[in-house]
């Protein structure tokens, strides 16, 4: 024999809600819902009615407060209230109306059952249009067990709700939460939702949706958005742009944030289903690189998560975010075609947007390379100002190195570009595919060294000793010196090592504490290219006063002491942190001075 | 650029960390953590050291640099080996161990005893922190993959089939892709292509999962006559991978390029062969590179059957690159087949067997498969 599961209705609800809603506020989306599914319903029997919506706040003294929600749509006859209000989780009316299956609640919703959240009773009145149909009154208890009787009176057709508050819950029966909620949920609703309590009414949607009414020009359609947005995030933003999709039937409108936004923050976007309100935070609707925006859309063929906190990320998703992409593309191609001033406002806070759309998207790329702005040893310029002035791009890759290079290279006259920053790499690198002719370099502190001036043989020949001490000295280091003339001049040495060095010199690193095993792999594969002994240089200043009386040093050991010490101090110029053997030669330097020092004393 | 107090280097540190963790994975995030490393280091600030070098691991394993992760996880165990205070947790060690056994392979210099004692060292580090062996058991499988030794994979798979999963187990999504791996490895491909798209459909996801899934699946499909549904894989898969922040490995760029040649699409596989090159050619994994260059081999032989000549752009750095920019197909087929070569020669002596030189030889085969399906 089969037997009926025993439930629990209200916790059955609460469970529900705590998973799938966000609150208890939600039982008047509930409400709203079910009014506007009942107005469409009877909308399609009879093609020229309205339809409205009331919710009627009743708050006697000494008594707990009331509500009346009340519609005027297509109603329900006693057969129809057993099976759509008192059954969870099963697609109830909706289907019957021949909706899509994109509806959330018809796949998991309480529905109705979702006011028990904030009342212990819920009665419902209702009168079917349907011909001959008596109007029905419904009582449900959160025990799971429900009243039906026929009614005499003579009512219109439509349906009452009629909840009373629980203690835990005045404060939904207030006027000004209500209607607030009402505005919220409802705010974009087609049908007018009238609020009221005593003397207190209002129309809570009247202002219906922002972007689909009539404006006399562009300007005044950007103004009235601007305000709306204003309203709806306190936030004065930048500009407004409207947006359209075929995919997912959606329109909607999209601020410009005026504050820069954080490529990693979260995107929270207001959405609605129908035109009732879905969620305040769906991440997913617009292009990645789109985080400089906030938007309110409207969606009508998406479908919802369970959670209803975003949109399902399917194909017609995925189609959707395609075309509200190309709606911002054609926007910011209009401003830089049309309105430069805006352009430049929009560049100077979102800069980095536009450096992530241009880094995956080539037509862009070509669009907005030439104003997007770059970190230079000239300071800040964009793009295109640093081609005609300097023409070739030359760039670091990191900002650590443009520290270390651009107080040299700005002494030599280079302009170089700090590519350390979000997609600039990417984006220098990609510019000798759009520019005929343009070469692009990184640059590398041992090719800087090599653009430096060369010494004359005389001055090279007074240098020999030092160089060969140098050379003695540095070796173990895998470093080998030079010499030559460069800016400033109070630089007496340039430490400088490629790409490759820095690998090896962590490699080194690695080895010195590694056991057999680890060091046996370490040995393998520094094996892997056969590169020239030396891994890096140390670069003397001929024009350094200090360098200049080493060369007139004739003492070995004292020249030894004093490149070790030069060699360190360049090490420690260059963020390059010493190995063991480099520690070593520091302490030693300075025992060396301390110890001279103390000689002298005696 | 704001001025900074140099002296604070912990707040610094902290800083470009941050500011790598907002830059996709690449060359520029690696050097960003790799500059962290070096502030921590030349403030002898150990645990700060190692933060930086886990974020420097993470970077470098994602942006394909296998030799620098192999250069970083050294110095980190050893530290942790001396039992300094370090701060860092064994976990997370033991986890990135799975990565750096994983990386050794890749390079031919390193020698396959070593390789096969340092498995031998995990699974003793693994059986002595979490009592399991299993994600061990399975990194013997995927290493004897990459160094053709079929048998050790076939007697460690069985084993790893039937021991039960740990905490330092790889995710299910990552364990499925190994799965299709295999069997497609040991050329069972109905059933690497099933487990395959068992993982598609689960919608099970990791960091590289399903993306290399969907490049991996291609040619097989194609050798079983499924063109059209390698097609969807073939969209869909590309551009997942285009939008994704962790790039795709160069070697499934280049399952990705042969599929294209090979169903008629030359054009598309000419804008990838331009667009993925120069990471190729940049690249610090050989065995990624000689898997891409296998494929495009494969791809420019289709080429050189409807063509004689292209323009192309491939970076100068390449060999394979002229001044002109302008390609005699079969001449390009030939210096191709030439690096191959010697490459696979190189991977061949280290693991002792032919392997590399016999899947060369093996992947111009699938030519025969070849068939046209249109791009939508």
């Amino acid at each position: 024999m089969a037997h009926k599961f025993q439930i629990h209705l209200r916790g059955i609800i609460d469970l529900l809600s705590k998973h799938l809603y966000s609150g208890p506020e939600v039982f008047v989306r509930e409400l709203l819902q079910n009014g506007v599914d009942a107005i469409r319903a009877r909308q399609k029997v009879e093609p020229e009615f309205a339809g409205s919506l009331s919710l009627e706040l009743h708050t006697p003294k000494g008594k707990p407060a009331t509500l009346v929600a009340t519609d005027d749509g297509i109603g329900l006859t006693e057969e129809e209230v057993h099976k759509f209000l008192a059954t969870i989780g099963e697609s109830s009316k909706r289907m019957a109306e021949g909706d899509r299956p994109t509806d959330f609640i018809g796949q998991f919703g309480v529905g109705i059952l979702s006011c028990f959240l904030v009342s212990d009773e819920i009665v419902v009145i209702s009168r079917s249009a349907k011909k001959n149909s008596p109007a029905v009154e419904w009582r449900a208890k959160p025990d799971g067990t429900y009243d039906v009787r026929t009614l005499t009176g003579d009512l219109s057709p439509g349906t009452q709700v009629i909840l009373t508050a629980r203690e835990d819950a005045e404060e939904f029966f207030k006027f000004e939460r209500l209607s607030e909620l009402v505005k919220h949920f409802g705010g974009m609703l087609p049908y007018p939702i009238k609020v009221s309590s005593g003397k207190r009414n209002e129309i809570a949607n009247e202002r219906g949706v922002p972007w689909r009414q009539e404006f006399s020009s562009e300007k005044e359609r950007t103004q009235s958005l601007l305000r709306f947005g204003l309203e709806a995030f306190g936030l004065d933003f930048l500009d407004a742009l409207p947006l359209r999709s075929k995919a997912g039937d959606i329109d909607g409108v999209a601020f410009i944030l005026p504050h820069e936004a954080s490529l990693t923050a979260r995107r929270a976007h207001r959405v609605y289903l129908k035109n009732m309100l879905l969620s305040e935070s769906a991440d997913n609707l617009l292009p990645d690189w789109a985080f400089f925006l906030k938007a309110v859309v409207n969606a009508n063929d998406l479908r919802p998560t369970a959670s209803r906190e975003t949109f399902y990320d399917d194909d017609k998703l995925a189609a959707a975010r395609d075309s509200l992409g190309d709606c911002l593309r054609a926007y910011l191609v209009n401003l830089a075609e049309k309105r430069p001033e805006k352009l430049e406002k929009f560049i100077d806070l979102h800069h980095r947007a536009l450096k992530a759309l241009a880094a995956e998207d080539d037509e862009f790329y070509r669009l907005f390379i030439d104003y997007l702005p770059f970190e230079t040893t000239h300071g800040r310029m964009s793009l295109g100002e640093y081609r005609r002035e300097h023409g070739n791009l030359l760039f670091t890759p990191t900002v650590d190195q443009f520290r270390q290079i651009a107080r040299v290279a700005s002494a030599q006259g280079r302009c170089v570009i700090n590519a350390g920053y979000s997609y600039d790499h990417e984006l220098l690198t990609k510019a000798p595919e759009v520019f005929d002719d343009l070469t692009v370099e990184e640059l590398d502190a041992t090719e800087i060294v090599q653009s430096f001036e060369d010494v004359s043989l005389e001055e090279q020949e007074s240098a020999h000793l030092l160089m060969s001490v140098a050379e003695s000295a540095l070796k173990s280091f895998r470093c080998e010196p030079e010499l030559k003339k460069f800016k400033p001049n109070e630089l007496p040495a340039l430490f400088s090592t490629s790409k490759d060095g820095r690998f090896f010199r962590s490699l080194e690193q690695s080895k010195e504490i590694a056991d057999p095993l680890w060091g046996g792999v370490l040995d393998q594969l520094g094996k892997r290219e056969k590169r020239t002994s030396a891994h890096s240089q140390l670069c003397f200043n001929f024009e350094n006063p200090l360098v200049r009386r080493l060369v007139s040093l004739t003492k070995k050991p004292l020249l030894r002491r004093s490149v070790e010490m030069l060699y360190v101090q360049s090490l420690l110029l260059a963020h390059q942190p010493l190995n063991t053997k480099e520690m070593g030669l520091l302490n030693d330097g300075l025992l060396a001075m301390i110890e001279f020092g103390m000689a002298n004393e005696e | 650029m704001a001025k900074h107090r140099e002296s604070d280097h912990t707040e610094q540190v902290e800083r470009l960390l941050e500011q790598a963790k907002e830059l996709k994975h690449g060359p520029t995030r690696i050097e960003v953590c790799e500059e962290a490393v070096r502030l921590a280091d030349s403030h002898g600030d150990l645990p700060l050291a190692f933060k930086a070098r886990d974020e420097l691991m993470r970077a470098a394993e994602t942006g394909g640099r296998p030799d620098l992760m192999i250069v970083s996880f050294s110095w980190c165990l050893s530290m942790f080996d001396r039992k300094e205070d370090t701060g860092i947790s064994p976990f997370q060690l033991l986890w990135k161990m799975k990565w750096v056994v994983a990386d050794l392979p890749s390079f031919p210099e390193i020698e396959l005893p070593t390789i096969h004692k340092m498995l031998d060292d995990m699974e003793r580090r693994f059986r002595d922190h979490s009592g399991s062996i299993q994600p061990v058991v399975g990194m013997r499988r995927s290493v004897a993959l990459l160094t053709g030794d079929n048998a050790e994979a076939r007697r460690a798979h069985k084993q790893f089939m039937c021991m039960p999963r740990s905490f330092l187990s790889d995710c299910h999504a990552c364990e499925l892709n190994s799965l299709a791996q295999y069997w497609m490895d040991m050329g069972k491909r109905t059933l690497g292509i099933r487990k395959a798209e068992e993982l598609i459909a689960s919608g099970r996801t990791c960091l590289s999962v399903p993306d290399s899934t969907y490049a991996r699946v291609l040619l097989p499909l194609l050798h079983v006559g499924r063109g059209k549904d390698a097609m969807a894989y073939h969209h869909r898969g590309y551009e997942r991978s285009r939008r994704s922040s962790v790039p795709l490995d160069v070697c499934r760029w280049g399952d990705h390029l042969a599929f294209l040649a090979l169903t008629g699409n030359d054009a598309r596989a000419v804008k990838l062969t331009e667009t993925h090159m120069p990471k190729v050619e940049s690249g610090h994994d050989p065995l990624s590179t000689l898997s891409f260059l296998r494929n495009m081999m494969v791809a420019v032989d289709c080429l050189a059957e409807r063509k004689a000549k292209i323009k192309m752009r491939l970076p100068v750095e390449s060999t394979l690159a002229n001044s002109r920019g302008e390609y005699v197909l079969t001449d390009l087929a030939k210096s191709i087949k030439g690096r191959v070569l010697k490459l696979s020669r190189q991977f061949d002596r280290r693991n002792g067997n032919g392997d590399c030189v016999e899947a060369m030889d093996r992947a111009l085969t699938i030519k025969k498969k070849a068939v046209r399906v249109p791009l939508k």
